[in-house]
């Protein structure tokens, strides 16, 4: 994700990593009936719905589709391994005992942290949304791995949450580029006390 | 237990009636006053010792029973009081002020623990919505009342909270008791810290006021005496201070109260100087265990909840309350004149009331304190009692000559009405309960064995000698002069008129006394308007709150505006930050 410029790529990626999440999910079922309701409920609201969504809102906004950034890619890619090797680094004294997938744990922190790079380095407010979409799996990603899976409702809430932070923020930055015919949070500075 | 859960009852029933009905303020005599019985019924068996079960130990049994006793006093009064209040205004007051009583009362039954800090809270987030309800009048007044609960707040949170972890540990005493003084001590008036007082406690409605100066900072005492179960045995160092700004302050306050024009404010400044001698009282007790001071500090805090209440209580009758504007009012306020006297009679410490005995006590600590090494310095704390005295028996002979006595000194002193029915019931309450305590202390006094002199014979004495003295005087007919009319008007003689500005006003009453004192600074001003007019008298000093409000204020906003640096409005630096701070948990966590 760190490395795209294209903002369509990155709703696919986004899409595939969710599926991928899913899957993970599945795996880590063994039967049970929640987990599976659990991972069905994000293959159809995170993997299926928030892209389709995503997709309309760039088509409907009808800007560029090229994502602009502080960082030059290879920058990117640069700052992108080191975070992940943080998270790695780190991860692995997060884990809590009896955790169900230790090894996933680093891995969460640091799509956290990349999540965090994503948002912070790119300019256009659709990629802030991603940003905090991949943020919002790290969280998931970490809550599957520590636990035993929390109660069904909580995961399914946080999906439906996951959702609505999405089509607000969709509500909003249409309502920012008819303001200022532009979406480049960068150029936005009035928010101060 | 019972009693107490029927009065918290009283309390929560008054405030739901006034959310239903709009006059229940006429419920107040039950409402509060009677819940006010029944705390003091089930404070004082387990004061004496008769039962003791946490959480109504013999501690909060005496407070529960003092506050239950001004309860009593000012749920009466308040049933006149609010009559004159517009109905809206009078309805939040009748929902607020149990709400503010319950806290209180809650405050002394809590256990340590965070219970203790929400009820502390909410007393004083009440205290000051009850005050400002007075409106833009009060704004200066509610505001210091404000920060200074937060300054309380913030010894508090760091004391208990350490407290509350674990116990004090090695090495955090010092810091905990820090933190229990400038808590405790911000509410119970301490010398530095007591600034606050003269500016809130005035502005007040007067049965807030005597809920205040009566029950509330009472509260910062018992929270230092209950520290001694909570946090063991004080440092050395906080009976030193206790001792030595007690004994300031009370002086300190008591040259401001003479200096003070405020019928209210002089009110208050004599409540700093009791509350300073407490605290002396305290510190005593914390660094030598004599139970002396702890006589002296139990006795003096029930007399002066009463006397006080009921002067507070007594000035709700006054429209116009600078004392150069009063006078004469004696003939006006028969009743509310009586109570007053006897209670300032208290406050100056006359014997044999109560104000005697529990100064007496406190020579008596300092004279008792054992001879060679620094303690034994202590003993000069009598002379200083000697002053505190001398300088209170000042107060309240220029208080009330000046506002009862004489010739009124403007036309609105006289704009006056004697309270109702129910108002005088809550003054004779309070009086009877201070004609009690002085008569019989030992019954109040009985759990701490205390050593006492024969109250009852001496007064019956001293009444036996005053109404000698007046029969004595009255066989001789008075004889009239007329030398230069100084002094009175005759009757039925015209042109011998006084003028009610011959008489002194309230700065040139004491303006031979404040000269004494360094910390006051006494001017005469001549009259621009010719040599014929006189001069006025005027006076400075005293008043640094403000100043410390305004160093405050402009120290917060130079951090604020350090802080506005980091707000450049950028989106991306404020999720950067977000961003950093996150690396910096990692960091700090990862082992």
């Amino acid at each position: 994700m760190v490395g795209r410029k294209s903002l369509d790529a990155l709703i696919r990626l986004y899409a595939l990593q969710n599926v991928l999440l899913g899957l993970l999910a599945f795996v880590l079922a063994e039967g049970e009936l929640h987990f599976i309701l659990a991972g069905l409920g994000l293959l159809l609201i995170k993997g299926v719905l928030i892209p389709l969504y995503l997709f309309r809102l760039l088509e409907r906004l009808g800007i560029s589709h090229e994502v602009e950034s502080y960082l030059s890619i290879p920058l990117s890619l640069l700052l992108g391994g080191l975070l992940a090797g943080v998270g790695f680094w780190v991860g692995r004294s997060f884990v809590l005992e009896g955790a169900r997938l230790p090894e996933a744990v680093p891995v969460a922190i640091g799509l956290i942290l990349l999540g965090m790079l994503f948002m912070v380095s790119r300019k256009k407010a659709v990629t802030q949304v991603l940003g905090f979409l991949a943020l919002e799996n790290g969280v998931f990603l970490l809550a599957l791995a520590e636990t035993h899976g929390l109660p069904l409702f909580i995961e399914i809430g946080v999906a439906l949450d996951a959702f609505a932070a999405v089509v607000l923020a969709g509500v909003l930055i249409f309502r920012i580029k008819e303001t200022f015919q532009h979406i480049d949070t960068a150029r936005m500075r009035e928010l101060k006390g | 237990m019972t009693l107490i859960y029927i009065a918290f009852g009283l309390l929560g029933g008054q405030s739901l009636l006034a959310l239903l009905a709009p006059a229940a303020y006429r419920y107040l005599p039950l409402g509060l006053g009677g819940s006010g019985l029944l705390l003091a019924l089930a404070g004082l068996p387990a004061w004496l010792g008769q039962s003791s079960a946490l959480p109504l130990d013999a501690t909060a049994g005496f407070y529960l029973a003092l506050l239950g006793a001004l309860y009593l006093g000012v749920g009466f009064y308040l049933r006149d009081y609010l009559a004159h209040h517009p109905g809206p205004r009078a309805r939040l007051e009748t929902l607020l002020l149990p709400l503010f009583a319950g806290s209180m009362a809650g405050v002394v039954l809590a256990p340590l623990g965070y219970s203790f800090l929400f009820l502390w809270e909410g007393m004083a987030l009440l205290g000051y919505l009850l005050i400002a309800l007075e409106g833009p009048a009060a704004l200066a007044g509610s505001r210091a009342f404000f920060l200074a609960s937060r300054v309380s707040g913030a010894g508090l949170f760091l004391a208990l909270l350490l407290l509350i972890q674990g116990g004090p540990r090695e090495g955090l005493v010092h810091l905990v008791w820090a933190g229990l003084v400038l808590g405790f001590g911000t509410k119970a008036a301490l010398f530095p810290l007591h600034a606050w007082l003269p500016k809130a406690h005035p502005v007040a409605m007067s049965p807030l006021s005597a809920l205040l100066s009566g029950g509330m900072v009472k509260l910062g005492l018992y929270g230092l005496y209950r520290a001694l179960d909570w946090a063991g045995p004080a440092p050395a160092w906080v009976g030193w201070l206790l001792l030595g700004l007690g004994l300031a302050g009370a002086v300190y306050a008591l040259v401001l109260g003479l200096a003070e024009n405020d019928y209210k404010g002089v009110l208050a400044y004599s409540s700093v100087e009791n509350l300073n001698l407490l605290l002396a009282a305290l510190g005593g007790y914390f660094l030598l265990q004599h139970p002396f001071f702890l006589l002296a500090f139990f006795f003096h805090q029930a007399a002066h909840a009463l006397f006080k209440g009921l002067l507070f209580l007594g000035s709700g009758a006054l429209k116009e309350r600078g004392l150069s504007a009063l006078g004469g009012l004696f003939p006006k306020l028969p009743q509310t004149a009586a109570y007053s006297l006897l209670a300032a009679a208290v406050g100056a410490g006359l014997p044999p009331l109560a104000g005697f005995l529990g100064e007496w006590y406190l020579y008596q600590g300092f004279l008792s304190v054992p001879k060679g090494g620094v303690v034994s310095l202590l003993a000069l704390g009598v002379g200083v009692l000697a002053l505190v005295g001398a300088l209170a028996a000042a107060l309240y002979v220029r208080l009330l000559g000046l506002a009862f006595l004489g010739l009124p000194r403007s036309s609105q002193a006289l704009e006056v009405h004697e309270v109702g029915l129910y108002g005088q019931v809550g003054l004779g309450l309070l009086a009877l309960g201070l004609v009690g305590l002085s008569l019989f202390p030992g019954a109040l006094l009985a759990p701490l064995n205390p050593p006492l002199y024969p109250v009852a014979l001496l007064a019956l004495g001293l009444l036996g000698l005053g109404g000698g003295l007046v029969y004595l005087l009255q066989r001789k007919p008075w004889r009239s002069y007329t030398p230069w009319d100084c002094g009175y008007n005759q009757p039925g003689q015209p042109g011998s008129a006084l003028s009610p500005r011959m008489q002194p006003n309230a700065l040139g009453y004491s303006e031979q006394l404040l000269r004494l004192f360094p910390f006051v600074e006494v001017k005469i001003e001549a009259s621009r308007e010719g040599l014929l007019h006189p001069p006025t008298l005027r006076w400075q000093g005293g008043d640094w709150w403000g100043t410390l409000e305004a160093l405050f204020a402009r120290g917060y906003l130079f951090l604020a505006r350090q802080a506005q640096r980091l707000q450049s409005g950028s989106l991306h630096l404020y999720l950067l930050l977000q961003f950093l701070a996150l690396l910096f948990v990692l960091g700090v966590s990862w082992q």
